[in-house]
């Protein structure tokens, strides 16, 4: 990628407290991009007026938009750089992170990159959870799926894309609740390669209360079972990603009644042993947190994180029972978009 | 978000799998360092010895304390079957069944929404025309 070549898309509802932060961020980037746009989503805490501040583009629509997809498309009609990234609001990036991203774009068939994800502040239970979560996620299944060249997902908090290719398929949609596992499938149907840059490091604020996580989880597992729903004919077109949505699929259909609901009934009436299946895994999850932690220098944080990771398994579980049987038993699409960092 | 079956582990098992298959694999064009497919194969390793040494422990705790408690299928066993090979054999049936929906069914890419047209590359410092914040 030529220097300039980018555009930077923050969309940003009632986002005036962290807004700053990701700016400034993307301004002392190695490789700045050429042009940052706010999408003021009609914010009501001065938002707009903060970005404008530091200098940046801002856009604001008429109405809300009603999503992050919406804010973000509504953005893509200004850009003119032949790349475009996505971040959040209350997202920044390590220094290098644009640079280091950009590189993988040499290959004409790369149409979107994202990097790793680790959560800025972990203090409470549920951020660190979702920090033992990422570190597991991001050193170890992301890279292999790297390897294989279908990356399940391009985190929407952070990715970079080819804007031509993003234009064509008409931006990110608003169709679900993950619009950036919905974008990441579509690319991989029409035979483009995305890619997974694990030294390209991002750090967004992860929910600190349960309130907060409740909002976040119910759109994530709404939003996977509604790609399913949406893309599994046009996945079945392709190799090794439509075997990890398969395997994931079949874990969210199985692993919530299994976990919440079989395993304490044979621990309480057949056996305590049972309640050793909750941690039995701890190697599997472990040793890539560890080494993930280790290379980073926070073996501490990783060691104190691990028992949350397992609360927070269990919630994900719970939310994916939800998401299951609202959507395919009961036919109830979560259609709003609740803001939950 | 992490939802999977603990002590199931069929994400788990997929991925390991995938390592193993990764030495097979040919090495894409501007794919990272070789050393990163090395190190995932050793973590695999390390994985799958610590996993082994966990079930042997659980074994050997269960057998101590099945004198005083009920805990058939427990011990790295269910009926009888190793619970490996039960995990095993899910995934191998769910990845047998997504194959065979494959070749039966003609994949159908996803509609997608129309293309948005787009703006003409400007000079650097030229702004957009429409809805700037106050």
């Amino acid at each position: 990628m030529r220097a300039g070549d980018l555009t930077v898309i923050i969309p940003a509802y009632n986002e005036a407290a962290s807004v700053g932060d990701t700016i400034r961020s993307l301004l002392t980037q190695t490789t700045p991009p050429r042009e940052i746009v706010v999408v003021d989503d009609c914010s009501t805490d001065g938002t707009g007026t903060v970005a404008a501040g530091l200098g940046v583009t801002v856009l604001r629509p008429e109405t809300n938009t009603g999503s992050k997809a919406g804010a973000q498309t509504f953005a893509l009609h200004h850009v003119r750089t032949e790349f475009v990234m996505a971040i959040d609001a209350d997202t920044v990036l390590a220094p290098d992170a644009i640079e280091t991203l950009a590189e993988v774009f040499v290959e004409p068939e790369v149409v979107a990159a994202s990097g790793h994800v680790l959560p800025r502040h972990v203090s409470t239970v549920w951020e660190r959870g979702r920090y033992i979560e990422y570190l597991y996620s991001f050193t170890f299944h992301k890279p292999v799926q790297d390897v294989f060249g279908r990356p399940l997902i391009s985190s929407g908090c952070f990715s970079m894309y080819r804007t031509d290719e993003l234009c064509a398929v008409g931006g990110w949609s608003d169709r679900t609740m993950a619009e950036d596992m919905d974008l990441t499938w579509t690319f991989s149907e029409r035979g483009h390669r995305v890619r997974f840059v694990p030294e390209a490091a991002s750090y967004p604020i992860e929910p600190a209360t349960f309130g907060f996580l409740a909002k976040q989880l119910r759109r994530w597992s709404h939003g996977f079972v509604q790609n399913v729903m949406l893309h599994w004919r046009g996945l079945l077109g392709v190799p090794y990603l439509r075997s990890v949505v398969a395997i994931g699929f079949f874990d969210a259909l199985v692993s919530p009644a299994l976990t919440l609901l079989v395993l304490p009934l044979l621990a309480l009436f057949v056996s305590p042993w049972f309640w050793l299946a909750f941690v039995i895994d701890l190697p599997m999850v472990a040793l890539p947190v560890l080494v993930g932690a280790r290379r980073r220098g926070e073996l501490g944080r990783a060691l104190v994180g691990l028992p949350a990771y397992f609360v927070l398994r269990l919630v994900n579980c719970w939310f994916m029972l939800g998401a299951v049987t609202s959507e395919l038993v009961f036919r109830r699409r979560l259609t709003t978009y609740e803001k939950g960092h | 978000m992490t939802a999977g079956v603990p002590g199931l582990g069929l994400s788990g098992l997929f991925l390991m799998a995938s390592i193993l298959v990764m030495p097979l694999l040919r090495r894409r064009p501007g794919e990272a360092r070789p050393a990163r497919r090395r190190g995932l194969l050793m973590l695999a390793v390390a994985i799958a010895a610590a996993t082994w040494g966990a079930w042997a422990l659980v074994a050997i705790a269960v057998g101590a304390g099945r004198k005083g408690a009920g805990a058939a299928g427990l011990g790295g066993t269910v009926a009888g079957i190793p619970a490996l090979a039960i995990s095993v054999a899910i995934v191998g049936l769910v990845l047998a069944a997504t194959e065979i929906l494959a070749l039966i069914l003609h994949p159908r890419p996803t509609p997608t929404e129309p293309p948005i047209a787009r703006m003409h590359p400007t000079a650097p410092g030229s702004e957009p025309a429409e809805n700037r914040a106050p």
